[in-house]
């Protein structure tokens, strides 16, 4: 019984750990093109 | 639209889990892991088949989405695959009092979790453009891929102590395990889906910054 | 047609030579494999049941196989490395295909030349016989240094800019080759005399089916893995 709880609480938070840090790099993602498109088009290294 | 997807799959996760734990009780009891177990493997087996056909593609097309689909499914196959030797091994501790047998489904699955970690550094690992290491990957999926049957072939010849002799007693159980596997797989997608795009966009961040 | 032959010729007789004169990995070879089946003998005590020493023995000679394997197959394409000979190899009218199967056999030769000393260091401190089964043996051995080398001769060349060249060679190819070390240990526990022509159903003995099986898997295994990395080499080596 202990095993089987192990089991699948291990199953579960692998699951959903994986999916929400892949969620959260997504919206750091998402958020840092946005605001790479933000700035203006003055590419000011040159 | 991804979201759907999610929330379909861990809903049959759900539904799979409570089922196969009350309904559909296999005794003794530690045997419901293999509500877990299967679900997994099968996850972790199309994994391996998605990383080959993006393999071939992308040998075939040079187009770099099939690079990032075939990193996506590295990725979530070696998250699957941890699960399945772990359940297996604390299967073959519950059932068989050792954490770990040469049997023929235990060497599978350890071998099959071996073939993506050595995928995963061998794409951190190899020099040069990235073309090249996506070539390369690409290569050892497809050899990689070879391995499995063969594993599955070679492991015949260590005697099988891994097979309780499981029969559907009644259709919640099946429906479970069915439940399981539809769960796991569109949970499997969803989240090569997910690291597909995020690759993709990571790619694209870092391409704007020499423009 | 000729051109390639001559080629392939040219390739196998080129990597010997300088081989043989030079001695660049065969004596690293011979050692490494020496101190492994030494340090597996020690690990051993001969009153424990006579069993143990045939799985040592047959352990010693594939873990020596492999990591001496290993070394000959880092020789392969980091010889090349050297004044830039890579690219006078590329650049020659020839199919890369060809370039693979010479280059294979002339792994497969070199590592027969380290089996000829290393099977008899093995059979010698483990105490084994092999009574009359010979061509077996030599046949076993082939088909297990034909493994080896099909799939250390394809990623040699892959690993020749990293640093960590050795170590990401060990990892990829010692994963490829785990489903062949099953069959290819039972057939040396069969020669060793440790375990009967064909086992059947479980007990005491770790493994079930019979020796022809086993070769019959290693040939398979061979077979499939030389076509595959002679036809994947193409790819490997296209800047």
């Amino acid at each position: 019984m202990f095993y089987l709880s192990l089991a699948f609480s291990l199953v579960w938070l692998c699951h959903l750990a994986y999916l929400l840090v892949l969620d959260r790099q997504l919206r750091q993602m998402a958020r840092s093109m946005q605001a790479r498109a933000e700035t203006p088009l003055s590419s000011a290294d040159k | 639209m991804r979201r759907w997807f999610m929330a379909l799959a861990i809903v049959m996760l759900m539904l799979s889990t409570w089922l196969g734990l009350t309904k559909g009780q296999i005794v003794p009891v530690q045997r419901n892991i293999l509500y877990v177990h299967v679900p997994n493997s099968i996850g972790a087996l199309l994994c391996f088949a998605v990383l080959l056909v993006a393999s071939v593609a992308y040998l075939i097309t040079d187009r770099q989405i099939y690079d990032w689909i075939a990193a996506a499914a590295a990725e979530v196959g070696t998250v699957l695959a941890s699960i399945l030797n772990a359940t297996g091994m604390i299967f073959s501790r519950a059932e068989w009092n050792v954490w770990w047998t040469p049997s023929p489904r235990l060497v599978s699955s350890a071998l099959l979790w071996f073939l993506y970690v050595v995928y995963l550094i061998l794409r951190t690992s190899l020099p040069g453009s990235p073309r090249r290491r996506a070539r390369i990957c690409a290569v050892f999926g497809i050899i990689a891929f070879l391995d499995v049957p063969m594993v599955y072939i070679s492991a015949r010849f260590i005697p099988d102590i891994h097979r309780p002799d499981f029969s559907f007693e009644s259709s919640w159980q099946s429906l479970a395990l069915m439940l399981g596997m539809v769960g796991t797989i569109v949970l499997a997608g969803v989240l090569i889906w997910l690291r597909t795009d995020l690759l993709r966009r990571r790619f694209e961040l870092e391409n704007r910054l020499h423009d | 047609m000729k051109s390639a032959w001559s080629g392939f010729k040219a390739i196998v007789i080129k990597d010997l030579v300088i081989e043989l004169r030079a001695r660049q990995v065969l004596p690293t070879m011979i050692v490494l494999g020496m101190l492994i089946v030494f340090i597996l003998r020690l690990v051993v005590e001969p009153s424990s049941g006579r069993a143990e020493m045939p799985m040592m023995a047959a352990a010693a000679l594939w873990i020596a196989f492999l990591f001496s394997g290993l070394l000959a197959q880092e020789r392969s394409f980091g010889v090349e490395q050297q004044n830039g000979c890579i690219d006078g190899l590329w650049s020659a009218p020839l199919d890369a295909g060809t370039i693979y199967l010479a280059k294979l056999l002339a792994n497969v030769v070199i590592l027969s030349i380290f089996e000829m000393v290393i099977v008899p260091a093995v059979l010698l401190s483990f105490s084994l016989r092999v009574t009359g089964r010979w061509l077996d043996l030599v046949i076993v051995l082939a088909l297990g240094n034909l493994g080896i080398s099909s799939v250390g001769t394809l990623f040699s060349a892959v690993v020749q800019l990293a640093r960590t060249r050795g170590a990401l060679l060990s990892i990829v190819v010692l994963v490829v080759l785990l489903p062949m070390l099953i069959p290819a240990s039972f057939a040396l526990l069969v020669l060793f005399g440790a375990m009967p022509e064909e086992v059947g159903g479980s007990g005491t003995l770790a493994f079930v089916g019979s020796f022809r099986a086993a070769q019959g898997y290693l040939l398979a295994f061979d077979a499939v893995f030389i076509v595959a990395c002679w036809l994947l080499f193409g790819v490997v080596v296209k800047e």
